[in-house]
């Protein structure tokens, strides 16, 4: 997938990745590649901008921690994270069935 | 597992980040933890090392795309702000969260803050002229601001050190016309106590005075004698020993002594012992029963210079009783000051109607906080001044932000430049705004020094009469007050620079060479400013000019007397005086004035019961026409009861008849002398020589007085106020009367002093004077109000000149500067320096023309307010604002032409090449 169409959607994409509980950076970028079986395939280093700005707007939030002997940036959603989660899910699933009606025809 | 191409890749992406002004330490650390991790993937997917690092790189992505990517993230500074206040907001609500373990999220914001201070630390180091006048200025401001403020809050807004003062109030009587007058007597007090409903405690106060003898030495104590309940009233105990008992205010009181701590610590050495030693005061032993603490101000005798010494029980419990009193009260808990006035004058009718006759029918009672009583009559002085200052501080503001204007003016190439490498509005704007605060803080901590001499001089200037004056100090609420004028200054001046720096067109300021730009929106603010300030000085300088003007006319003013030369001092006349009849005692003053008389250098001496600008007593004095009057309808006049030769030495102007002569002041006395404002009240259009007149004193009859002479009248009691009705009667009408004695000598009375009080000991070496002072000591202090609020405001007012003339050299010259290239070019096409000269002073003049017209209005306005202050002088005299506006317009006119003289002088080809 063109990096370009994903871009508007990372936000969504990484508040979900971090759904199942706190993750590091790289785990973030696993867990991406992993369930979209590779479709989502973005320069790895434009996901720590965007983690970022998700921290500064309280969405998420992030402490140094020992993950597997090392020290890693762990990051996890707040309470103000999973609200737009859920809201961005919805939109999403409106979005995407909308698209897929009107894509596919009717049935 | 960290090899070369991570650590390559890694100080690449640190140095691009640096360039693009992103500090944050954590993304670096973030991106190694993500690099070593993938390149270890790949490493267990049997890459060799190399390899796996390169392919950890690639996915990663190339580093100038990352680092643009955290540009858009780079948080500006407001949003930073808020993050700080958020932590702020959890310390105080004591949140457990450990988010202080949190090294590098804390470390994040501190960088980029400390960052911040680090950069405006040398932006305001860059420039130390506009930061040196910033801060010169801004301490001037606030350092004045802070030391009236300190005197304000300690006089005006600060309670009185009693137990719960907002409830204790002064009662005075009021007659049926609404003005203040009549004798309180304790009688009428236990009176007022035993009916009204709204009082919880009420007593009495007055002068007195001791001798106490001291070994060989006798030494006059000055004092107050109070009624028993009177330091319950104010809510005072003792530091120990202890306060008055019911009882000890009887007709005869008790000879018992409470010492004020400030006494017992000079004049006891701070002796614990002194609690029941008995003193040798004349009269009779009395013995010290308390010590009163140290913070207990005690309230200042009628002479409002004058601290009590010592409390001694007053005759309270007394019928007939004598004397003139004060009256404080505390009113129960819920009662407001309109409610006891409104209870009190209902009781004072009933009384007027059980003993009519004693009060006339239309006497009420006023009821005054105790703190507006003290201070109410500098309330109006010293909001004016505290007004003043604050219009210097207006005046400081708009000058530092006119001189940040410039800067930022002149930055705004910088800014441009940063705006176009990604730097947001809020960034710039929250930059400059702490580059002002920083001025500020250091203005404001200049400020706090200033503060501390100022309030030194402020109390020195200030009339010993002032209430509270040892009160003054910079305390807490001060403290607080210089804090938040500080930070409000700060980012009053600041969020203009900010704003219009943050508006900065960045094609148009890139494009041009010369660094100037931003120009129209700048100016147009600034001269906004200059005008402001022009105003404002205008205002402080019109006033100063009416407050001196006021103070000249009033010092100039006919009082009716002479004070130069003249000494004047209080005999004890006690001792062998006391002991003997009334023609003893009249034969003795006699005799001491006899011998004041005969030194060199004294050309006149006299006697008389108070002295013009001291005190005055005012009884109802009947005239021949007023028979049919009762005693309480019968009008007032101020009585003064002297002895031949105090007219003289006065140097009060005999009109008509002749003064008073040793026949006069025999017993009993026959004659009186008037003044002629008294003589044209009672008898209009005719001579009152030859008329006669009674003292009414209640159940008490007395002779009649022939009128002998006529004098001018006096001032008796305040300078700004015509001479009242006096009435002069010889010392043998009263003469047990407390006396002062004056003599006008040659030249420096004070010279005279020791003289004067040796002859005194002459005739009786037992006697003691005191109170030695000049009379001029006496028009001192009834100007010293006023020497006081024109010393203040004249200090403001050069000032706000000084002030103003920088704004507008400061705004001129740095458009000069600015079209620098504009007046090359009209130079290069044949302008003179005439005309450039002309066209930068037009300028000037444009801005001083606006200025004073806004002055003239807004002086109108302030004048109103300040008029209780000027004596003599009309605001809308055309004179003294011409004045003003010629001085501002002067200096208005030297800030433009220094600035004025530099454009002619621009040489065409280096403006035009530059």
């Amino acid at each position: 997938m063109r990096a370009e169409t994903l871009k508007g959607h990372l936000d969504l994409l990484l508040l979900a990745a971090m759904q199942s509980g706190p993750a590091h950076g790289y785990a973030v970028a696993e867990t991406l590649r992993a369930r979209s079986d590779g479709a989502f395939d973005l320069p790895e280093g434009t996901l720590y901008p965007a983690l970022h700005r998700l921290e500064y707007s309280g969405l998420l939030s992030s402490r140094w921690s020992e993950v597997n002997g090392r020290r890693r940036r762990v990051y996890q959603l707040t309470r103000k994270g999973r609200h737009a989660l859920a809201q961005q899910h919805d939109e999403w699933r409106d979005f995407a069935r909308a698209v897929h009606a009107v894509v596919e025809g009717p049935a | 597992m960290m090899s070369r191409p991570i650590e390559a890749y890694l100080s690449r992406l640190a140095d691009l980040l640096r360039e693009r002004g992103v500090v944050d330490p954590r993304i670096i650390d973030e991106v190694r933890e993500h690099l070593v991790d993938a390149a270890e993937a790949s490493v267990r997917r049997g890459l060799p090392p190399e390899a796996a690092e390169r392919q950890a790189l690639i996915r990663f992505g190339p580093p100038e795309t990352i680092a643009a990517t955290f540009l858009g993230t780079w948080d500006p500074a407001p949003r930073r702000l808020r993050v700080v206040l958020s932590r702020i907001g959890r310390v105080l609500r004591r949140d457990p969260r450990p988010q202080f373990d949190d090294h590098g999220r804390r470390m994040w914001w501190l960088t980029g803050l400390w960052y911040d201070a680090r950069f405006a630390c040398r932006a305001v180091w860059r420039s130390p002229g506009a930061t040196a006048a910033a801060v010169v200025t801004l301490a001037l401001g606030v350092g004045l601001n802070t030391a009236i403020f300190s005197v304000v809050e300690s006089l005006l807004l600060r309670q009185l050190p009693y137990g719960a003062p907002d409830r204790i109030v002064a009662l005075t009587l009021l007659d049926s016309n609404g003005s203040h007058g009549g004798v309180v007597d304790a009688w009428l007090v236990r009176q007022w106590a035993a009916r009204a409903q709204t009082l919880d405690r009420v007593a009495i106060h007055g002068d007195s005075q001791l001798l106490l003898h001291d070994g060989g030495d006798t030494e006059v104590m000055r004092g107050t004698r109070v009624s028993a309940g009177y330091f319950d009233t104010l809510g005072v105990h003792a530091l120990f020993g202890r306060t008055f008992q019911p009882g000890e205010d009887r007709l005869e009181p008790a000879p018992v002594l409470v010492l004020t701590n400030d006494f017992w610590v000079h004049r006891f050495g701070q002796d614990q012992a002194i609690v029941g030693r008995t003193l040798n005061i004349d009269g009779g032993p009395y013995r010290v029963i308390g010590v009163l603490p140290e913070r207990f101000d005690p309230l200042r005798m009628t002479n409002r210079a004058e601290r009590p010494e010592f409390f001694a029980p007053a005759s309270y419990d007394c019928d007939p009783c004598g004397g003139l009193h004060r009256v404080v009260a505390r009113l129960k808990p819920d009662v407001t000051p309109q409610q006891a006035q409104s209870d009190l004058s209902a009781v004072m009718r009933q009384v007027a109607r059980d003993y009519p006759g004693k009060y006339a029918p239309g006497t009420a009672v006023n009821v005054e906080p105790l703190l507006d009583q003290l201070v109410g009559p500098i309330r109006p002085a010293l909001w004016t001044v505290f007004g003043a200052v604050s219009l210097v501080l207006l005046i400081a503001c708009a000058n530092v932000a006119s001189l940040q204007l410039a800067r930022a003016t002149t930055r705004s190439r910088e800014f441009a430049v940063r705006a176009a490498l990604g730097g947001s509005r809020g960034r710039i704007a929250g930059q400059l705004l702490i580059e002002n605060l920083l001025v500020a803080c250091l203005g404001g901590a200049a400020g706090l020094l200033a503060a501390r001499g100022g309030t030194a001089i402020v109390v020195a200037l200030a009339p010993r009469a002032l209430p509270r004056i040892d009160e003054i100090r910079i305390d807490g609420t001060v403290l607080i007050f210089t804090l938040a004028a500080t930070l409000v200054t700060g980012v009053v001046f600041g969020v203009l620079p900010a704003w219009t720096a943050s508006r900065v067109d960045v094609n148009d300021a890139l494009k041009r060479t010369t660094g100037a730009s931003g120009r129209a929106a700048g100016a147009r603010v600034r001269s906004a400013l200059v005008v402001a300030d022009l105003m404002l000085a205008f205002v402080l300088v019109l006033t100063t000019g009416l407050l001196a003007k006021s103070f000249r006319n009033l010092s100039a003013v006919d009082a009716g007397f002479d004070a130069t030369h003249v000494l004047t001092m209080t005999p004890a006349l006690t001792g062998m005086a006391q002991d003997r009849g009334p023609a003893d005692a009249l034969e003795y003053d006699r005799r001491i004035l006899e011998r004041i008389r005969a030194m060199p250098g004294v050309t006149g001496a006299g006697m008389a019961s108070n002295v013009p600008l001291a005190n005055v007593e005012s009884e109802a004095v009947r005239t021949e026409q007023d028979t049919a009057l009762r005693d309480a309808e019968v009008p007032p006049a101020d009585l003064f009861w002297v002895t031949p030769g105090y007219l003289d030495a006065m140097r009060i102007p005999l009109r008509r008849g002749r003064p008073f002569s040793d026949a006069d002041n025999l017993m009993p006395a026959s004659s009186a002398i008037v003044s002629e404002a008294f003589a044209r009240r009672r008898w209009p259009g005719e001579d009152p020589i030859g008329r006669r007149v009674e003292i009414v004193r209640q159940n008490q009859t007395h002779a009649w007085l022939t009128i002998v002479g006529v004098v001018a009248d006096v001032r008796y009691a305040r300078l700004d106020r015509p001479g009242g009705e006096a009435v002069y009667l010889p010392q043998s009408q009263r003469w047990y009367h407390y006396t002062r004695l004056v003599a006008r000598t040659t030249g420096d009375p004070m010279r005279f002093a020791a003289a004067i009080r040796a002859a005194v000991r002459d005739v009786d070496p037992a006697e003691t004077t005191y109170h030695v002072e000049p009379m001029e000591a006496y028009v001192g202090s009834a100007l010293a109000d006023r020497t006081f609020a024109v010393a203040l405001i004249a200090m403001f007012g050069t000032l706000a000149l000084l002030l103003s003339g920088v704004g507008v050299y400061s705004l001129v010259s740095h458009t000069v500067a600015h079209r620098t290239a504009e007046l090359g070019i009209r130079a290069a096409l044949g302008a003179t320096p005439r005309r450039l000269l002309l066209l930068t002073l037009r300028q000037g003049a444009a801005l001083t023309a606006i200025g004073l017209l806004g002055g003239i209005v807004a002086a109108w306005a302030a004048t109103r307010m300040t008029s209780t202050l000027f004596f003599g002088v009309s605001a809308t005299d055309p004179a003294l604002p011409l004045a003003t506006a010629g001085i501002l317009a002067a200096v208005a006119l030297a800030a433009t032409y220094l600035p004025a003289r530099a454009a002619t002088r621009v040489d065409p080809l280096t403006a035009l090449r530059s």
